[in-house]
């Protein structure tokens, strides 16, 4: 990942993903804050996208890569590879249907399952602009990621409120960890994180070699 | 259904509006199953047809000669539009069209028999499966369901038509019908975009104009279930030859890759 570099310069990459059940927002967000664009009438993803934006922390410019997927758990199998390299995750759910919360932790479960134990992860409230519709106080959200160990915010993609926060507040903390231990290990600025090659669950092996091999 | 005449004397107009809605539905958009059709600008003569449901393709086979006309046109109108994978879906739609539902003349008290038992099954499905509280359903179902749901309201988001609560409904049965129907893969995201085509197709033959001046209110709840039930069968014979796309890791998918 440190060897791709493209048209604009930049001193960090950073692979992000977004998770969450289907219907939360995620496609949104990610529009948001990279676009700044949102829109009503979105379809379901299918598969995988992503974008970039790119944000200055201290005085680096940092490439934000941010993965999003379908939310429908089928798609699990084929996006397990999704996570390869991530280093941050917006796990988001929708303030307005608690099931989406509540399959929060199996969303965690399977995201440390596939990542690095230093992967940056922050627990996405969205929808907050449905006031009248709440379904899952900010009280139990909070405790649930301080619980968890994970940042935590309320967004509203279509009000554009904390978007900017939450991203940038996910790729400010993953420069910590990274200049943290590149500060460790001394040298290149530019590496990622030790643990940045992580094991991916035996079954994405195994789907990779069907594909490989009857292609 | 309408009679005959109805039929030969409005064909090429009502016969052009939707073709100009389906294209007009598909442009742009990419559709998942589109990979796995192949061009079929000649679709009546296409054997796999013929071997689609027995009652679909006896059907054909018995009104083959009195067809042609149409197929000439189905040809003319699918070859102006060169050179898009959308065709593909096209004829495939058109096909069934022609071979199954209104534009064939129905001269075959068989085929009559066969829509009016096809079309109480789907009702029967619904009634067993879809008009039931949650408590009866098991948590998988209950899941499913949820799904469809959140993805009815997302499908072809960019036509109003699709807005009215009434055609996310017969959306969700339609899709949810079929997961229940099959359960090696279940619903999955993307298969709502399958199904919108052919209910735009058949809900053309009792909807004038423009799909944007279109109404569900302008319909029966009979003619609702049924026109539901022909999306349900076409969508079904859609899927059948892949399925595999759709289940675990999508074995299909990746064959392909």
């Amino acid at each position: 990942m440190g060897a791709y570099r493209a048209d604009e310069d930049y001193d960090y990459l950073f692979k992000v993903v977004l998770i969450g059940d289907s219907g939360v927002g995620k496609s949104n967000l990610l529009s948001r804050f990279t676009r700044n664009e949102f829109s009503l009438e979105s379809k379901s993803t299918i598969g995988v996208e992503f974008a970039t934006r790119s944000i200055h922390v201290d005085d680096k410019v940092v490439k934000a890569q941010i993965w999003d997927t379908a939310g429908q758990e089928r798609y699990r199998a084929i996006t397990s590879a999704y996570y390869r390299g991530a280093v941050g995750a917006l796990l988001v759910y929708d303030v307005t249907r608690h099931v989406t919360f509540e399959n929060v932790e199996r969303w965690l479960k399977e995201l440390r399952d596939h990542t690095d134990s230093n992967i940056v992860i922050m627990l996405v409230g969205n929808k907050a602009d449905l006031r009248h519709l709440r379904a899952v106080t900010t009280e139990d959200a909070k405790a649930f990621a301080e619980r968890e160990n994970t940042f935590f915010m309320e967004t509203s993609a279509l009000e554009s409120l904390n978007v900017e926060n939450a991203f940038t507040e996910v790729l400010t903390q993953i420069y910590r960890v990274v200049s943290r231990k590149a500060l460790e290990v001394g040298d290149d600025p530019a590496a990622l994180p030790k643990g940045q090659t992580i094991n991916v669950g035996d079954d994405v092996s195994a789907m990779k070699k069907v594909g490989c091999c009857s292609a | 259904m309408k009679n005959n005449h109805n039929i030969s004397s409005s064909l090429d107009s009502r016969f052009n509006q939707t073709l100009n809605n389906v294209q007009g539905l598909l442009k742009g958009r990419s559709i998942p199953g589109k990979i796995l059709l192949t061009r079929r600008t000649d679709p009546p003569e296409d054997p796999s047809l013929q071997e689609h449901s027995p009652s679909f393709g006896r059907s054909f086979s018995e009104n083959d000669v009195g067809t042609s006309d149409r197929i000439d046109m189905s040809r003319e109108c699918t070859s102006s539009f060169t050179s898009s994978c959308d065709l593909d879906i096209l004829g495939v739609l058109i096909a069934y069209l022609l071979c199954t539902y209104g534009y064939a003349p129905p001269n075959s008290d068989r085929r009559e028999g066969v829509l009016r038992r096809k079309r109480l099954e789907y009702l029967d499905c619904v009634a067993q499966f879809y008009d039931i509280p949650d408590t009866e359903r098991s948590d998988d179902e209950i899941n499913m369901l949820r799904q469809i749901s959140v993805d009815c309201p997302r499908t072809v988001p960019d036509v109003t038509f699709f807005q009215q609560e009434q055609v996310q409904k017969s959306l969700e049965r339609i899709l949810y019908a079929w997961a229940i129907r099959h359960p090696a893969s279940g619903y999955v995201q993307g298969i709502n975009d399958l199904a919108t085509p052919f209910l735009v197709v058949f809900l053309s033959e009792y909807l004038e104009g423009d799909i944007d001046n279109w109404s569900m209110d302008d319909l029966s709840p009979d003619k609702i279930s049924d026109i539901e039930a022909d999306c349900y069968w076409c969508l079904s014979k859609l899927l059948d030859g892949m399925q595999d796309h759709y289940t675990f890791a999508q074995p299909g998918i990746q064959r392909r890759v």
